[in-house]
């Protein structure tokens, strides 16, 4: 089956706004970056070395933000043995966007033995704006991933939540040329939208996917009463994949309460994998 | 009303029938954790539930496999049909729900297969669910099913979403509890929104299969948690 039979893998667009290319490799026992290309509004920054399982890299738009018709598109590849920590420099803005969406692609390739923990900052649509984002993971049973989104509703200048036209993110994930996930998020505020079966009455919306991590029965009670415990007023679901991994889920009333559940689950994969407590990145 | 109709009535009943073996009854499919957290608890609040039901997975996810499977098998692509029963699986995020899936599509090509056993399309997929090379899902089978009745798409669709929500009407009953007549009240009430999620589903593109509810997914997530329970999901 070729991935150009799945859904919203078709994401080429001929003019881009900004790319980034980067493909990182590991050079006697440190992770570098072996090649780069950096086109339009995306930049990466230096990479930081000295804290956790370094480096941490962090995507720079140079724009204000996203205006209708941008498309962006970025290639992380990470080659065998090769880890390391992909955010942004901060939050994705889309501004009203009505007849052509605002569009990213990602695509991310992790070659056996190779890790990537990729938490960008939180996507906030504004009044009207659309917002389409496909990504795509290709890896191998033998390679990690840690990979977040958070959703959270721009105000509008009345006030009013939930004023965006659109927000659709499609994300699909193979391991070792098998599909493992398919998933769609398909958000279009209308008069059901806070309603039983959607929102809920929650505002921000967050998914953190583990991939290269069998979920033992007991780890996930321990996950599971671990986020009970922040006693946070949001709602948390959690459920093994076919990959080998897990996927989370949060409803909650601020990006805080999202990134705390995050927080505690990325600590329990990190002291598993690199020994390490995950610091929570001060960016402003 | 020729004999040709009145036979693609009477297997329309039977493959739609609630007695039809399918197991659906042991699932809720996330109906369960409302009840439990007190949010589906009467027919006002299960109407909301069921209507969500319906507007989310049933059209997207669900009807748009039937819709596919059943032009597939018309044009006799096997290959296009193991892939939508691939992604159904890869799309359901809950594993209590894939296992559902899983579950009733196993049981049901069983019935299906007994009933059209000289249809190829659906020994094909009855031997690929058991050797294990598709997972068996049962909006594949009753699309198959209704193709190898001679069952039009449209008509076919309209009884499996009928069908998915007259089960959960049931559970529904059942389980928070209402009377039999709340429950064809609302069945009747959800009816009469199926002619609009079968055009919905006949104009969705291939990109909009899936879309998740966010909210019904959460309660199948947390169901797993859930202390007191009668159904498997």
């Amino acid at each position: 089956m070729s991935t150009h039979s799945w859904p919203g893998s078709d994401s080429r667009c001929p003019k881009l706004t900004g790319r980034l290319w980067i493909e990182l490799a590991e050079r006697r026992g440190r992770t570098e970056i072996e090649s780069l290309v950096e086109e339009g509004e995306f930049r990466l920054s230096r990479p930081v070395y000295g804290v956790g399982p370094d480096p941490q890299l962090y995507l720079i738009h140079v724009g204000g933000g996203c205006v209708e018709g941008d498309a962006y598109e970025l290639t992380v590849v990470c080659e065998s043995g090769s880890r390391a920590v992909l955010t942004t420099q901060s939050a994705t803005k889309v501004y009203k966007s009505p007849v052509r969406p605002v569009t990213q692609s990602l695509a991310i390739e992790l070659a056996p033995g190779g890790c990537l923990d990729f938490r960008p900052d939180v996507i906030i649509p504004y009044e009207n704006a659309r917002y389409h984002q496909r990504t795509h993971v290709r890896m191998s049973s033998s390679s990690r991933l840690l990979y977040s989104e958070i959703l959270t509703p721009g105000w509008s200048a009345d006030g009013g939540w939930f004023r965006y036209s659109e927000f659709r993110s499609w994300l699909t994930v193979w391991v070792d040329d098998r599909p493992v996930l398919y998933d769609h998020q398909w958000l279009c505020p209308d008069n059901t939208f806070l309603g039983l079966g959607q929102m809920e009455g929650y505002t921000h919306y967050g998914t953190l996917l583990v991939m290269g991590y069998e979920l033992s029965h007991p780890t996930h009670n321990v996950l599971a009463e671990s986020v009970q415990g922040l006693g946070i007023q949001g709602c948390v679901g959690l459920s093994p994949l076919p990959g080998p991994g897990f996927m989370v889920r949060v409803f909650g009333l601020s990006t805080d309460e999202v990134e705390q559940v995050f927080h505690v689950v990325r600590g329990r994969i990190w002291r598993e994998w690199f020994g390490a407590t995950p610091q929570l990145l001060r960016k402003y | 009303m020729t004999v040709d109709m009145l036979d693609a009535l009477l297997t329309l009943l039977q493959l739609y029938d609630s007695n039809f073996p399918s197991g659906a009854y042991a699932h809720s499919l996330g109906l369960e954790t409302y009840i439990q957290d007190g949010r589906v608890c009467d027919a006002a609040t299960f109407r909301e539930y069921l209507e969500a039901y319906l507007r989310g997975p049933l059209v997207y996810t669900d009807g748009f496999a039937f819709r596919i499977v059943h032009e597939a098998a018309a044009d006799h692509d096997f290959g296009r049909i193991a892939s939508v029963d691939e992604r159904l699986y890869v799309n359901n995020v809950p594993q209590e729900t894939r296992g559902a899936a899983c579950r009733m599509g196993t049981r049901l090509v069983v019935t299906a297969r007994s009933l059209f056993p000289e249809d190829t399309l659906l020994r094909e997929y009855a031997e690929g669910v058991r050797a294990g090379r598709v997972h068996g899902h049962p909006a594949v089978v009753y699309g198959l099913a209704a193709h190898a009745a001679g069952i039009d798409m449209p008509l076919g669709l309209a009884g499996y979403l009928y069908s998915s929500l007259a089960v959960q009407v049931q559970n529904g009953v059942r389980a928070i509890p209402l009377g039999q007549t709340d429950g064809q009240l609302l069945l009747f009430a959800l009816r009469a929104q199926i002619p609009d999620s079968v055009s919905r589903v006949l104009q969705l593109q291939d990109c909009d299969f899936g879309a998740v509810s966010p909210g019904l997914e959460m309660a199948q997530l947390r169901h797993s948690q859930v202390h007191v329970r009668i159904f498997m999901s």
